[in-house]
């Protein structure tokens, strides 16, 4: 069984490594956005409402610095997501020969959502990596946790959308939910007085709490936020855990 | 024109769009996501231009950008789409007689079609909201940055066969468009002209706040969609040609 997991994942990676193409863009992308949104914004200051011990503090921050930040998870989500998306999608027809040729369904579930995190991983690191260069958060591995999980999070939700949509609809979903979501609705530079329930119920309501948090204050407050944002990314692979599985087995 | 002949003609552009408008989860997107984006662009939009001096955005003219980027975007997503999809059947059709030139044509038309498509509904539901002062002009502003996008999806379909890489490449520009180049950061920067949407964002937030802006800015606008549909006709025929 490891031996299968083994092999199909390395199989699985090789699938993507052996694109250069793809490699540039992966590689590439997450610095271009970060620095030109460091350089880019006008040096101005705004006033950021940030969580403090039960409440709130209310924090003038540098422009470019929180425009920086929020690069960050708008660019891994973006990514992570259309590339869960594509995972999956190109699964679909492998896999059912796989699962033809004996290997358990779950099993290759696992490996695509292996292949979706350590991607994820990746594109965290690099993005937190390049932003360190402009900009220091306030709590460096916290931070970069806030930024892994709407990576997760949209590459589980690209792999749900994979698994049933055409590449058409789901890019069309996964552009322009992370658009909205991470970019706009959630994006602390549109300061929200009153967050409505549909919001909160968005990928990356949690995630955002903890990055404004711990970008720009020393000490951690967002805790339940962490878990929540955790239970979400858990909630979303068992939905695509289950969706896959129904997906493949209807084919055998 | 002989039925045979008319039918010779017509019937790619038709396969081409039964092929995207088959699939109804397209359409309803087509109509879901700009009324998304208008509500989200307007709303956000109008409360980051409080926070910087010398930048007057209004909720409309939030309003007016979200149209603007949902067309172009749906329409650069459907371009692109359309030819990343499109290398088998078009195969086919130049083997079963169609040149090259006309098989770009086809493609060309049924772009330009599904663009117009595309900027109606956003403008449709942007003008739902509030009434532009020039109805016209704003379309016309929305449908060729449509147009622009959707020649960009075309060349990027053209010089990337794979659907993953290709969409990467497209997100390139959306987010270097609406997030960084933007003028809702307050950029400034005179690198960011080169972007797709650059002037018509200009001239579109204009014409909102019912303020003159530059006629050459059109000029712009026209020559850089010009340009970058030679390109993409060029890059597809090249492709088309080698099938």
């Amino acid at each position: 069984m490891q031996r299968e997991f083994s092999l199909a994942t390395l199989m699985a990676a090789r699938q993507y490594l052996r694109n250069p193409l793809f490699i540039i863009l992966l590689i590439g992308l997450p610095p271009t956005f970060i620095t030109l949104a460091f350089i880019s914004t006008p040096d101005a200051t705004i006033p950021l409402a940030v969580p403090e011990g039960a409440g709130q503090l209310v924090r003038v921050v540098s422009m470019p610095d929180l425009h920086g930040a929020i690069m960050v998870p708008i660019t891994v989500s973006f990514l992570s997501g259309i590339l869960g998306m594509f995972v999956m999608f190109s699964a679909r027809q492998g896999d059912r020969r796989l699962v033809i040729a004996g290997y358990a369904p779950l099993l290759l579930l696992s490996v695509r959502l292996v292949v979706i995190t350590i991607t994820s991983i990746l594109i965290t690191s690099l993005s937190v990596s390049i932003t360190l260069l402009s900009w220091q958060p306030q709590q460096l591995a916290l931070f970069f946790l806030a930024n892994l999980l709407p990576a997760i999070q949209y590459g589980f939700l690209g792999a749900i959308v994979g698994t049933y949509l055409s590449a058409t609809s789901g890019t069309y979903l996964m552009f322009f939910l992370s658009m909205i979501d991470v970019g706009l609705v959630q994006n602390p530079m549109f300061p929200r007085e009153d967050v409505q329930f549909w919001v909160k119920m968005l990928p990356d309501y949690a995630p955002m709490e903890v990055l404004i948090d711990t970008s720009f204050s020393a000490k951690f407050n967002t805790g339940s936020f962490l878990l929540g944002a955790v239970l979400y990314a858990a909630i979303l692979a068992v939905v695509a855990g289950a969706l896959f599985r129904r997906a493949v087995s209807l084919h055998r | 024109m002989s039925a045979r002949h008319s039918e010779r003609l017509f019937t790619p552009p038709g396969m081409f769009l039964r092929e995207y408008y088959r699939n109804t989860l397209n359409l309803v997107l087509l109509v879901v996501i700009p009324i998304l984006l208008i509500q989200s662009f307007g709303s956000a939009l109008s409360r980051l231009a409080d926070l910087f001096s010398g930048i007057t955005m209004t909720l409309n003219m939030g309003k007016a950008l979200g149209a603007l980027w949902s067309a172009a975007f749906l329409s650069g997503i459907m371009g692109f789409f359309m030819m990343s999809g499109a290398r088998e059947a078009d195969r086919r059709l130049v083997r079963a007689g169609y040149h090259p030139v006309q098989v770009v044509g086809f493609r060309l038309l049924t772009v330009v079609v599904l663009g117009a498509i595309a900027s109606m509904v956003s403008y449709i539901m942007l003008i739902m909201q509030f009434m532009p002062s020039n109805l016209a002009l704003t379309f016309v502003a929305i449908y060729l940055a449509a147009s622009i996008y959707s020649a960009v999806g075309i060349l990027v379909g053209s010089l990337i066969p794979g659907e993953l890489e290709g969409s990467f490449a497209m997100l390139f520009f959306f987010v270097m468009d609406a997030f960084i180049g933007s003028p809702l950061f307050g950029t400034t920067s005179e690198v960011f002209v080169l972007l797709p949407t650059y002037y018509p964002t200009k001239i579109l937030t204009a014409m909102t706040a019912q303020r003159a802006h530059d006629p050459v800015h059109w000029l712009y606008v026209v020559i850089y969609a010009a340009v970058v549909i030679a390109l993409a006709s060029y890059a597809f025929y090249r492709v088309a040609r080698l099938r």
